[in-house]
């Protein structure tokens, strides 16, 4: 029995170290669905921001890998632009052009949380950077990057084809804020060639740890019911 | 005690009267526009001027006053009357203009127009409708076309949009 749980233990942990293997690089998502208009914000480490959408990060730093906050000022909602120029976007059955409103980049060791459309709002927002004269390697920083669409989203599916295929493995967290209100949080993961599809009515990691063994007891229910009806079949008859 | 009175002196006074009406709007206070990282009223908008919307009188001097840092006030190309000088303030520093021309004026935060950061100024007298259609077709981008859109709705309803009767 002891050499049973062992096992199991050993079978989980390494579940968990291939998954993580597997992953390379951790994206956040945020959506605010309407009946007309849609938000999306997306955040991850700043060089694997641009790296998803193959953008060099240079079309923020210059020819260094140093961000200059001042020149943030300007507004960044043309860089967003940049990113989603390499990808194609529809919402339901529609192209959909989502605008750049802002990109900001913030040090990765005091991320800004992301998980409403408020936070990520307030994390695009360029006043809310370091102050002018401060010069950060990209490798430091964290970037957020916000959108909108004049199209309505709600009960609709969003798909973002990257033209360039993922160089990597992703695992995209998302925090779908409904029409209605009610937040849907799940994870997806994405392998290269892989879009990236927002389903219309998601189901959070929360539902699906709670379905996933609802699931497999009756898959052996069932499975049981199947076996026990092959060996009485012929007693029946 | 007399008091001579002098050509000079009946000049002045006439000149003084003749003046005087003018004076309160020359020597009152600018009214003050916000910019502000948060509303006031609504902690849910971020970005605003605050009141967003305003009608002066012409010649009225309009203060956007930088409580937060990192906000300006910029006119927004194609959205002020024919002939007006356009105005581009620096961030995180108080902005003075007067409105001298009667019209709509929108304007916009530099760094945060498209995440929705736009107002409007609505100056008062004949011939203040004139540019409306075309302010109104001006394209705006990001979050600023749903601004816009609850913007002109609440000037509308303020009655600002209905020509001036004065």
């Amino acid at each position: 029995m002891g050499g049973l749980k062992t096992a199991l233990k050993i079978g989980a942990a390494l579940l968990v170290m291939s998954s993580a293997a597997a992953v390379a690089r951790d994206l956040t998502l945020v959506t605010q669905r309407h009946a007309d208009w849609t938000e999306v914000y997306i955040s991850a480490g700043a060089p694997d921001l641009f790296d998803t959408f193959s953008v060099p990060y240079q079309t923020l730093t210059g020819e260094t890998d140093q961000v200059d906050f001042g020149e943030l000022r300007a507004g960044t909602g043309w860089l967003g632009d940049v990113l989603l120029e390499q990808a194609t976007i529809t919402i339901g059955p529609r192209d959909a052009a989502l605008e750049g409103m802002s990109l900001m980049v913030h040090p990765a060791d005091s991320k800004l949380p992301m998980t409403t459309p408020l936070e990520g709002m307030i994390a695009i927002g360029v006043c809310n950077g370091p102050p002018d004269g401060t010069y950060l390697s990209i490798s430091e920083l964290h970037a957020y990057v916000g959108y909108f669409s004049d199209i309505g989203s709600d009960g609709l599916p969003i798909s973002l084809s990257f033209k360039q295929p993922l160089t990597s493995a992703t695992r995209v967290t998302v925090y779908d804020h409904g029409a209605d209100g009610a937040v849907t949080r799940y994870s997806l993961e994405l392998q290269p060639g892989d879009p990236l599809l927002l389903p219309a009515d998601p189901v959070s990691d929360t539902q699906l740890s709670t379905l996933m063994p609802v699931a497999g007891v009756l898959g052996m229910v069932g499975a049981l019911t199947v076996l026990m009806g092959v060996k009485t079949r012929p007693g029946r008859t | 005690m007399t008091t001579k009175i002098t050509r000079r002196t009946v000049l002045a006074t006439a000149a003084s009267a003749t003046l005087l009406p003018a004076l309160p709007a020359l020597a009152a206070e600018p009214t003050v526009v916000e910019m502000l990282n948060k509303h006031p009223d609504d902690k849910k908008k971020r970005y605003v001027f605050y009141p967003r919307v305003l009608s002066v009188q012409p010649g009225e001097t309009v203060l956007f006053k930088s409580v937060d840092k990192g906000h300006n006030s910029a006119s927004i190309d194609g959205m002020i009357p024919d002939g007006v000088e356009e105005w581009n303030g620096k961030i995180s520093k108080d902005t003075e203009v007067t409105f001298d021309k009667p019209g709509i004026y929108g304007y916009k935060c530099t760094p945060h127009a498209t995440v929705g950061m736009v107002g409007l100024v609505v100056v008062e007298g004949e011939g203040k409708l004139d540019n409306l259609e075309a302010a109104q077709d001006v394209k705006q981008r990001g979050k600023s076309k749903k601004e816009w859109e609850e913007i002109w709705a609440e000037a509308e309803e303020a009655g600002l949009l209905e020509p001036s009767t004065a």
